[in-house]
């Protein structure tokens, strides 16, 4: 947790060394105010850890709540986010800008010390980026949970229609099939029900990206990293963001294959967009 | 170069199909149109999907049409099948303005963030979902207009602004307070 009281000396009247010497109290004395928002920040954090997991058991538990309606489970899981967001990492935010700060700059206008501002800003800061993380692994464990479901969807027993003789469907192709017996040649179509062909375009992806977690932790980390100015340090940042992005993409869309076999065909096309809509384009990284 | 045909399915075919069926037209409609069987019919849209991703990287223009097709779907043998579809004229009947169709944007927008189904609040103003779709192209295009004139264009921006707030604000007092019992 972020210590709010660390090295927040002085709030009004600290900023300027002879300001320091006049009111030398002010200096080592932690501002009333300061010790009241470090105890609120505090309390909002261990609210914000508490939440995650129940957050976590009920949009896992909405599957069998809902019987396994992928995108109502989707809205919660959005929902819960959005009031996480909204209800905890901005709050502490809100009270700096509509409290804090009025009391602050009434007290000494011309000196006011935004310490506890930027430690606000930071709390909220790590908030964010863990929720964005919590919530791609949550939908990794939402869609795992329904891809197992959907495999169990598939109707095993499918027989020929004119010879009655058994037929083998792709297991994993999550969408309408011609299947040609064995026997007598005759094709048969072969049509899934709609929420087993849901797991191909509604859950794999999210499920591929859980698969290779920690690579997708390091990416983001790298696309959270603050901007730097120098040029330089601004090129070595990108190539690193660019690196991180395309080992994350690469592995993401391996995974995916091994849930959707025939995603094979289209790796190529689908790493160039997805590097694309992440901001690469091609002639930025080679394969 | 000619256009690309996917298993005999035009590009304006495609884009209608796929407007015709967020508008709730049933699936077996669409592909007795088309004369294909639903094995195909998904291998054709699998291909389009595709495809429609490399032409938009060609040529942005792509998408203007695909929208045109949105709004009104009648390419290709679409032309002269049922009208299934909600006509932009009666559509605008309902949403009549810029003002109108923002409101209802927001309106979902921030809905879905609270994990409230769109489709259940575009039924609040009349529409589905591929009705909204049309009236977001036809409104895209507006919107594109009204911003080149500053007046209009700040007029918009004091609406826009008043939508999102009043949703938010309606929504939020909906929902769970997870600090409410923290205070300052």
């Amino acid at each position: 947790m972020i210590n709010l009281l660390k090295g927040v000396a002085s709030i009004v009247g600290g900023g300027q060394s002879n300001d320091k010497a006049e009111k030398p109290q002010k200096v080592d004395t932690p501002h009333p105010l300061a010790v009241r928002m470090d105890a609120f920040c505090a309390k909002i954090r261990a609210r914000f850890d508490e939440s995650l997991p129940q957050g976590e058991e009920a949009v896992l538990a909405s599957l069998d709540d809902n019987d396994y309606d992928i995108y109502a489970s989707l809205r919660t899981l959005s929902s819960i986010v959005s009031t996480v967001s909204e209800t905890l990492v901005k709050r502490a935010g809100r009270v700096w800008q509509d409290e804090v700060r009025p009391q602050l700059l009434e007290e000494d206008e011309n000196n006011l010390d935004i310490k506890i501002a930027h430690q606000v800003s930071d709390q909220e800061t790590g908030m964010r980026h863990e929720l964005e993380i919590w919530k791609t692994q949550t939908a990794g464990k939402l869609s795992q949970k329904y891809y197992d479901y959907a495999l169990t969807l598939v109707n095993k027993d499918f027989f020929c229609t004119q010879c009655k003789s058994p037929l083998a469907i792709k297991e994993k192709a999550f969408h309408s099939q011609y299947v040609t017996c064995a026997y007598c040649k005759t094709v048969n179509t072969f049509i899934p029900e709609s929420k087993f062909c849901q797991a191909g375009w509604a859950v794999v992806d999210d499920l591929a990206t859980y698969r290779v977690f920690d690579l997708f932790k390091e990416f983001r980390r790298w696309h959270n990293l603050p901007r730097r100015r120098d040029e330089a340090e601004a090129a070595a940042q990108r190539e690193g963001t660019m690196k991180a992005t395309l080992v994350f993409v690469q592995a993401m869309l391996k995974e995916r294959i091994e849930l959707m076999p025939e995603a094979a065909e289209n790796y190529d096309f689908d790493l160039k967009t997805k590097m694309r809509q992440i901001g690469f384009n091609e002639n930025e990284y080679s394969i | 170069m000619s256009e690309p045909i996917i298993n005999g399915v035009t590009f304006d075919e495609y884009a209608s199909a796929c407007a015709r069926l967020s508008q709730g037209v049933p699936l077996e409609k669409i592909t007795a149109v088309l004369g294909l069987e639903i094995p195909v019919w998904e291998d054709t849209i699998s291909q389009w999907n595709n495809k429609f991703g490399e032409l938009c990287a060609q040529d942005m223009a792509i998408v203007t049409r695909y929208s045109d097709l949105f709004a009104n779907p009648i390419g290709g043998r679409f032309a002269n099948a049922a009208s299934d579809t909600t006509s932009i004229d009666d559509l605008l009947k309902l949403v009549p303005d810029l003002n109108t169709y923002t409101k209802i944007m927001w309106d979902q927008s921030v809905a879905s963030q609270h994990g409230v189904d769109p489709v259940s609040v575009f039924a609040k103003y009349g529409l589905n979902l591929g009705e909204y779709g049309a009236l977001t192209v036809y409104y895209g295009n507006v919107r594109n207009e009204v911003i080149k004139g500053p007046v209009q264009c700040a007029e918009w921006f004091e609406y826009d602004d008043t939508w999102k707030k009043h949703f938010e604000e309606i929504y939020a007092k909906e929902g769970v307070d997870l600090g409410e019992d923290i205070e300052f």
